[in-house]
């Protein structure tokens, strides 16, 4: 198990759940986090085998919202849970439930953050991922892993 | 005198399959008087959106009618298209073809054997519970759909909705250093799948022998997948240009999913009636497991379609490891081919089962007419007879939450996958 952080985008080929995805590709082509390990993840079953590497992980993941385009929401685990709305047929596993499943494989990393990244029904994500957009995922990826360390000093204390 | 007792099981939502259908089942007096296993999902109209198309749009585009089986349906597609083309394809092509559909029939039985069957044998409401108590078998299943996942897209450059299929062939041969990667990951699967078989081999399944068709392709040479006649055990033999004179879909009104009778009767497709027809293929050393553990085939008892589910995982896995392991680079990963009018047709084995592919071409190379008969389609009645007798064998003097859940697990044992046969909806206009 590696110290390091994963950043985690979770997408696929089509419209907007491409989010992901071309944020993780932007990480990477213009190096921003170079001390996190950026992996892009196609299928839940994906999930428990990249998770159970690392100790802090932060998941990328398009959400659909009724408005908010380019709204960036952290949800801990804890909240995650508490909406979990369990469909599970193959074609409907969603991240949610991939990850209760990665808690019952006891493979969560020992802090798990997801971004939930807002979309609209029209958004186009190629003219969403500006720069300026970027930093603020950055920016925000900073925040939830230097809350982190606070965290861990105080339990340290 | 009795009075009359009525119980109405309505099951809204069915759990843990493809798609979105629905259960309602009456029982009066303690029979059952009415049972429909209800196709609400809205119609895909995909047989109309491949009218005008050219031969590889129609490729990439049924490729888009699952997400879990899109090979079979790529298959089937380029395989009816070659044979009017009579497009000769090269050896090379053939076997990797065959890798390309173990890939699939890998990640798609091992995801609904971990994900949607195994919790109903162990007692669990879903993979997540089932996964606290048997969590090495579930990361098993993980890996073992991942490898499948993996092999689709060495071919297909990505697992769901894959792109490399053309017409002639593949659009590109991958390099020697990903096989020979592939090569070691299908070793390590090797062990892994026969743990599986022998795990599922372990479980009590309930003994309901019935009296059903099984329907598959069988092929001279090899277990069927690509190619092959279309045979049943009842003695039908013909070939996949013959199934209109036997098989007919009919539309049923509680479902926007055909329905397909062989002879106006029910029938099984599927990996049970593919092991049933094609078991003196099956290598000896699985028999032998098989027969260890008390288990025959051909068998009766629906259930065993998780048995036969495992067992043609090891049997993919030991395939695709055997045919990469001669693995050469091609001179061409596809060869050329003309269009010409006609007929196209052409079956294949999807994971579910039997899938058979009808395409009108004109003389430009565009089809002017589509029919896809999915295994779901082909299932249908079977699942609703299937029900009936299995909710009469167990008694239908249990609770209702019992009879429910007892006529979820024989629908999810079918594996149905409803988004694949929600492709046609009958549409009556009356104009005044």
């Amino acid at each position: 198990m590696t110290t390091r952080t994963a950043i985690v985008g979770i997408g696929s080929y089509h419209t907007q759940d491409q989010l992901g995805w071309l944020v993780c590709d932007r990480l990477i082509d213009q190096d921003l986090l170079s001390k996190c390990e950026i992996i892009k993840c196609t299928t839940p079953a994906e999930l428990p085998e990249v998770l159970g590497q690392f100790q802090q992980t932060i998941i990328l993941d398009a959400c659909l919202v009724s408005d908010g385009e380019g709204s960036i929401k952290t949800i801990s685990m804890d909240e995650l849970a508490n909406n979990l709305l369990f469909q599970q047929s193959s074609h409907g596993m969603g991240v949610t439930e991939a990850l209760m499943l990665c808690k019952a494989l006891k493979c969560l990393p020992a802090s798990l953050t997801l971004l939930a990244l807002g979309i609209c029904a029209d958004t186009d994500t190629h003219n969403l991922i500006s720069n300026e957009y970027i930093d603020r995922i950055v920016s925000t990826i900073d925040s939830v892993q230097t809350a982190k360390q606070h965290e861990r000093i105080e339990i340290a204390r | 005198m009795t009075d009359k007792q009525t119980l109405a099981i309505h099951v809204p939502v069915l759990a843990r399959v493809e798609g979105e259908g629905a259960l309602d089942l009456i029982i009066e007096n303690e029979l059952i008087t009415d049972l429909k296993l209800r196709i609400f999902e809205p119609p895909r109209f995909f047989e109309k959106f491949l009218e005008a198309r050219e031969p590889d749009q129609v490729i990439d585009m049924v490729a888009r009618i699952c997400g879990i089986c899109p090979v079979a349906y790529q298959m089937t597609a380029v395989h009816a298209l070659e044979s009017l083309f009579e497009t000769d394809v090269t050896p090379w092509i053939t076997q990797m073809r065959r890798v390309f559909y173990c890939g699939e029939w890998i990640q798609s039985h091992a995801l609904h054997i971990h994900m949607l069957a195994m919790p109903d044998f162990l007692g669990f409401t879903n993979v997540i519970a089932m996964a606290e108590q048997y969590p090495e078998q579930v990361r098993r299943g993980l890996k073992l759909q991942t490898l499948g996942n993996d092999l689709i897209a060495l071919f297909g450059a990505r697992s769901v909705h894959p792109v490399g299929v053309c017409t002639g062939g593949f659009h590109h041969a991958p390099a020697l250093q990903q096989i020979s990667d592939m090569i070691s990951r299908l070793k390590q699967a090797q062990s892994e799948a026969r743990d599986l078989l022998e795990w599922i081999l372990s479980i009590e399944l309930s003994n309901e022998d019935q009296d059903f068709t099984s329907v598959s392709l069988q092929h001279s040479t090899e277990y069927a997948m690509n190619s092959g006649r279309i045979v049943s055990d009842q003695g039908l033999d013909i070939d996949a240009n013959e199934f209109s004179q036997h098989f007919a879909e009919q539309h049923i009104e509680h479902s926007t999913a055909l329905y397909c009778f062989l002879d106006n009767q029910p029938y099984l497709v599927g990996p049970l009636a593919r092991v049933n027809i094609n078991y003196e293929q099956v290598p000896d050393e699985l028999k032998a497991l098989l027969e260890k553990n008390q288990i025959k085939f051909p068998s009766k008892n629906m259930f065993h379609s998780i048995i036969a589910r495992a067992l043609e995982i090891v049997m993919c896995i030991d395939e695709a490891l055997h045919i990469l392991g001669n693995y050469q680079l091609p001179s061409q990963s596809h060869v050329d081919w003309k269009a010409k009018s006609g007929t196209a047709i052409a079956a294949t084995e999807a994971p579910r089962g039997l899938l058979w592919h009808r395409y009108e071409i004109n003389d430009k190379g565009q089809v002017t007419e589509a029919q896809i008969v999915p295994p779901t389609s082909q299932n249908q009645a079977r699942i609703e007879q299937n029900i009936k007798l299995s909710l009469e064998s167990i008694g239908l003097q249990h609770s209702a939450d019992d009879l429910q859940l007892h006529a979820e697990k024989v629908i999810r044992n079918y594996d149905p996958c409803i988004s694949c046969a929600t492709h046609f909806l009958k549409l009556n206009v009356t104009r005044q």
